[in-house]
C-alpha cells in the first residue's frame, strides 16, 4: 500500500488482482445485480487508488479497508438508486420458500449469499439477525428498520450493539 | 475507563455497522475523537463487521472491471508523475506571488497541477473524437481542491449523457450542523446554490449527483455550509472543477 500511495499503477494493480473478488461479491450481496455490483466495485477501486495514503494498518488489514470502502460506495449506489420508502426490507425466508424456477437471478444469488452469512450469523438471535442484516447487506439506518420492523429505536440499536458483541465472542471462540 | 455519556454507548452498534442517520454519525464521529473508551469499544467491535463483509462469496467481476479502472489509475499515475516533475517551464505567477484577486479566483492552479488537468482535459476529448460517439463518452475532470482546507482531498467531477457526478474522498468531515454544499456557475457569474448537500464517510469519501443539465454551467464548486443550506456561499470553496 505505500507503492500504490506513491502512485504506483502497478502495485495497485496486485491490490486489485488480491481483492476484487471479494470486493465484487460484497457489492452484488448488497446489490442484487451485475451492473450496479460492478459500479460499485469500479467506485471503490478508484477511491482506494486515490485515498491509499490514507490507509492505517494501525486499523485493520487492506482486505478489511478495500471491503469497507466498497460497502460504503454499493451502499451510497443503493440508496441513490432507491428512495429508502420505497425500498423492500428485504426478507431472506421468503426466497427460500419461492421455488426455484419463480426465482430471478438477482433473488437466487442473494439467496445463496444470504445463507453464506447465516453460518457466521448462526450465533445470532433471529432478531439481532435481522437488523444486522438489514443494516449492513440492505443499507438501512436504524430509524429506517425501526419504522419497518415496528420497534422502537432503542431497541433496534441494543439488539445492533448486542449482535456485535456476540459475533466477536463467537470469532475469538473458534479454534485457530 | 467507561464513557461518561451512554448515548454514545448505546450509538456504538449502529455506528460500527453504519447505520447511524447523518446527524447521530456526525456526532458519533465528534465523540471518538474525544472519547477513549469509545474509540476501544469500536476497536474490539470492527473485526466482526469485518467479517460480515468478507462473508459473502467472492465473485470476481468481468474483465471490463478491471480494464476501466486500470485504464483509469495509469492515466492518473502518468499525470501524477507529469504534476511532480520539477516545474521549470512554468514561473511563479505574479497572483501565486501575493497579488489578491477576487476571492472565487484564489485558487490558482499550480502551474504543474494545472498541466496536469489540462492533460486529462485532451486526454478526455481526444478519446471522445477517437471514439466517433463524441457526445455519449463520459469526461472526467480533476478538481482542484484547496490544500489549507483538505490536505488529503481529492475529487474529480465526471460528465455523462449530460449529467455530472462530483467523486470525493480525504475531504474532513464538514462539522456538526454542517454539510457540503454544491455550487454551479458559469463563466464569471456568481455560484448559483444547488440542492445537493452531502457529508463524507470515514474515509472522507462521497459520491454526489450535481443537479440540472451539465450544458448550464461550467464550474462546479463545494464549500462548507449550515446543514440547511445557504443562498450564497459563506466561505471559499474547498473544491472547484472546470467541466
Amino acid at each position: 500500500m505505500a507503492l500504490v500511495a506513491r502512485a504506483d499503477a502497478n502495485a495497485f494493480e496486485v491490490v486489485y488482482d488480491r481483492h476484487c473478488g471479494a470486493a465484487y461479491g460484497l457489492a452484488f450481496r448488497v446489490l442484487g445485480a451485475q451492473g450496479p455490483a460492478e459500479d460499485a466495485c469500479q467506485e471503490a477501486f478508484m477511491s482506494v487508488w486515490r485515498a491509499a495514503s490514507r490507509y492505517d494498518a494501525r486499523l485493520g488489514s487492506v482486505r478489511s479497508w478495500v471491503l469497507s470502502v466498497t460497502h460504503n460506495r454499493a451502499i451510497d449506489q443503493l440508496r441513490r438508486v432507491t428512495r429508502h420508502t420505497d425500498r423492500q426490507v428485504y426478507d431472506d425466508t421468503a426466497a427460500e420458500r419461492m421455488p426455484a424456477a419463480e426465482e430471478t437471478e438477482g433473488t437466487a444469488l442473494r439467496r445463496v449469499g444470504a445463507e453464506e452469512t447465516r453460518g457466521l450469523l448462526a450465533t445470532l438471535s433471529s432478531e439481532q439477525r435481522r437488523v444486522v442484516e438489514l443494516s449492513i447487506y440492505s443499507g438501512f439506518s436504524h430509524g429506517e428498520i425501526a419504522e419497518a420492523l415496528g420497534i422502537p429505536l432503542g431497541t433496534v440499536k441494543s439488539r445492533m450493539r448486542l449482535a456485535l458483541e456476540k459475533l466477536r465472542s463467537s470469532m475469538t471462540a473458534q479454534p485457530a | 475507563m467507561t464513557c461518561t455519556d451512554p448515548r454514545f454507548a448505546e450509538e456504538l452498534g449502529a455506528w460500527v455497522l453504519g447505520a447511524c442517520g447523518p446527524a447521530e454519525a456526525d456526532a458519533m464521529r465528534e465523540h471518538l475523537a474525544a472519547c477513549a473508551s469509545c474509540r476501544e469499544q469500536e476497536a474490539r467491535l470492527r473485526p466482526a463487521r469485518d467479517a460480515l463483509l468478507a462473508a459473502p462469496r467472492p465473485v470476481m467481476p468481468s474483465a471490463a472491471v478491471k480494464a476501466a479502472v486500470m485504464r483509469d489509475v495509469r492515466r492518473e499515475a502518468q499525470l501524477l508523475g507529469a504534476a511532480r516533475a520539477p516545474d521549470r517551464a512554468h514561473p511563479t505567477s505574479a497572483r501565486s506571488a501575493g497579488r489578491r484577486g477576487p476571492r472565487w479566483t484564489s485558487l490558482v492552479p499550480r502551474p504543474a497541477l494545472a498541466l496536469a488537468c489540462s492533460l486529462l482535459l485532451a486526454g478526455a476529448v481526444g478519446a471522445m473524437v477517437v471514439g466517433g460517439a463524441p457526445f455519449d463518452r463520459p469526461t472526467a475532470v480533476v478538481a482542484e481542491v484547496d490544500p489549507a482546507l483538505a490536505p488529503r482531498g481529492s475529487a474529480r467531477v465526471e460528465v455523462r449523457g449530460g449529467r455530472a457526478r462530483l467523486e470525493a474522498d480525504g475531504l474532513p468531515a464538514p462539522g456538526r450542523g454542517r454539510a457540503y454544499q454544491v455550487w454551479v456557475r458559469s463563466g464569471q457569474g456568481a455560484p448559483r446554490p444547488t440542492t445537493a448537500r452531502f457529508t463524507v464517510d470515514a474515509l472522507g469519501s462521497a459520491t454526489v449527483e450535481v443537479p440540472g443539465d451539465a450544458d448550464g454551467f461550467d464550474q462546479v464548486l463545494v464549500t462548507s455550509e449550515p446543514a440547511a443550506g445557504s443562498q450564497r456561499p459563506t466561505c471559499a470553496p474547498v473544491l472547484q472543477a472546470t467541466v
